[in-house]
């Protein structure tokens, strides 16, 4: 199953900003990590990944710098701030409270997935 | 580099961005991608231009890209951060100016251009110091002018002229080697860390060669003869 994913708005933060705790990374990498964390679930429009990242930036979640490749190619790289860090802590926090809810209603209180 | 058909996307997305001045970064990101992309299309076996369309399509829809890009480039926030920084160069800029100045280094010449203005009959460096309290003045040249006026410009540099530093109106007795006194004393001075300074006496005698400054005040003397060799050309 595909699911056709546009990344503005909803869960895309949480993904983001979990990716970056682990290493930074630069546009390609992350929707590359995306697509084989989801086993190609998710089918991304790759370019609405930008206007995500950028407007991470604005909040100062996330910096970015340029780093040249080996092939002499030039990235630009995005790395977790402390505040990112702290607002990965509250997504997943809500996510958890959401995706419990979720569980619940279709469930109807039983742990339909566990 | 890349071909028109990712010159079209790009410069579509880019077209909702209003903020002119963020355009390039952006565009280098997206060019960036898209070969990355292409590149792993070529490397699955496919034809460049099939693995270009199929990059671009990935990319999805330039509206949508575009529009929320512009969102997160403000042109008024855009604005204010170029503005924010062009006035932090200009403090910048201010405060070394003012740090110059007070140094002295701008209007190091400045005494000297006002004098000659008028004609003079004689000018001469020279390199004479007196002490006077803690302050070694430095006397660095010497000029007579036609209206009789002889100018002695002086420099010295104190880090303490807030303190006691006062200004040195009084330079001592002044006499010369005809006998002459001379009480009439004027003096211009640029003040810093460096200050710069000029004493004027006037109606210098025509006769004299030397002007002699003679100091003797609160025990601390000095005595210091500055020749002025005017020969033939002041009559």
């Amino acid at each position: 199953m595909e699911i056709d994913k546009g990344l503005i708005g909803g869960s895309t933060v949480l993904l983001l900003l979990s990716l970056l705790e682990e290493s930074d990374l630069y546009g390609y990498e992350i929707i590359r990590k995306l697509e084989q964390r989801s086993d190609n679930t998710f089918k991304f429009k790759e370019g609405t990944l930008y206007p995500v990242l950028h407007k991470l930036e604005n909040k100062g979640y996330v910096k970015s710098y340029l780093l040249k490749a080996d092939s002499g190619k030039e990235r630009k790289y995005y790395k977790i701030t402390n505040n990112g860090k702290k607002q990965l802590a509250e997504e997943k926090e809500k996510w958890e409270l959401f995706s419990l809810s979720v569980n619940k209603v279709i469930g109807g209180g039983i742990h339909a997935f566990s | 580099m890349l071909s028109p058909n990712s010159e079209i996307f790009i410069k579509e997305v880019l077209s909702y961005v209003k903020f002119t001045f963020d355009r390039k970064d952006i565009r280098k990101e997206f060019e960036a991608h898209i070969s990355d992309k292409i590149e792993y299309y070529t490397d699955m076996g496919y034809e460049l231009e099939e693995a270009e369309q199929r990059s671009i399509q990935d990319m999805g829809d330039t509206k949508e890209i575009g529009t929320e890009l512009n969102k997160q480039h403000n042109p008024v926030l855009g604005w204010l951060w170029r503005i924010t920084n062009a006035i932090a160069i200009l403090l910048f800029m201010l405060f070394c100016y003012i740090i110059f100045v007070s140094l002295g280094l701008f209007f190091s010449s400045d005494l000297l251009e006002t004098v000659k203005n008028s004609e003079i009959v004689y000018q001469r460096d020279i390199d004479k110091r007196i002490m006077i309290d803690d302050v070694e003045i430095r006397l660095t040249n010497v000029m007579l002018e036609e209206n009789g006026d002889l100018n002695i410009f002086y420099r010295y540099y104190t880090f303490n002229r807030w303190g006691n530093g006062g200004s040195f109106g009084y330079l001592g007795t002044i006499t010369d080697d005809q006998g002459n006194n001379y009480t009439s004393l004027s003096g211009a001075s640029h003040e810093g860390i460096i200050t710069e300074g000029v004493w004027t006496i006037t109606d210098f005698s025509k006769d004299a060669n030397t002007v002699i400054l003679t100091y003797d005040r609160y025990n601390r003397k000095y005595q210091l003869e500055i020749p002025i060799e005017v020969g033939g050309a002041y009559e």
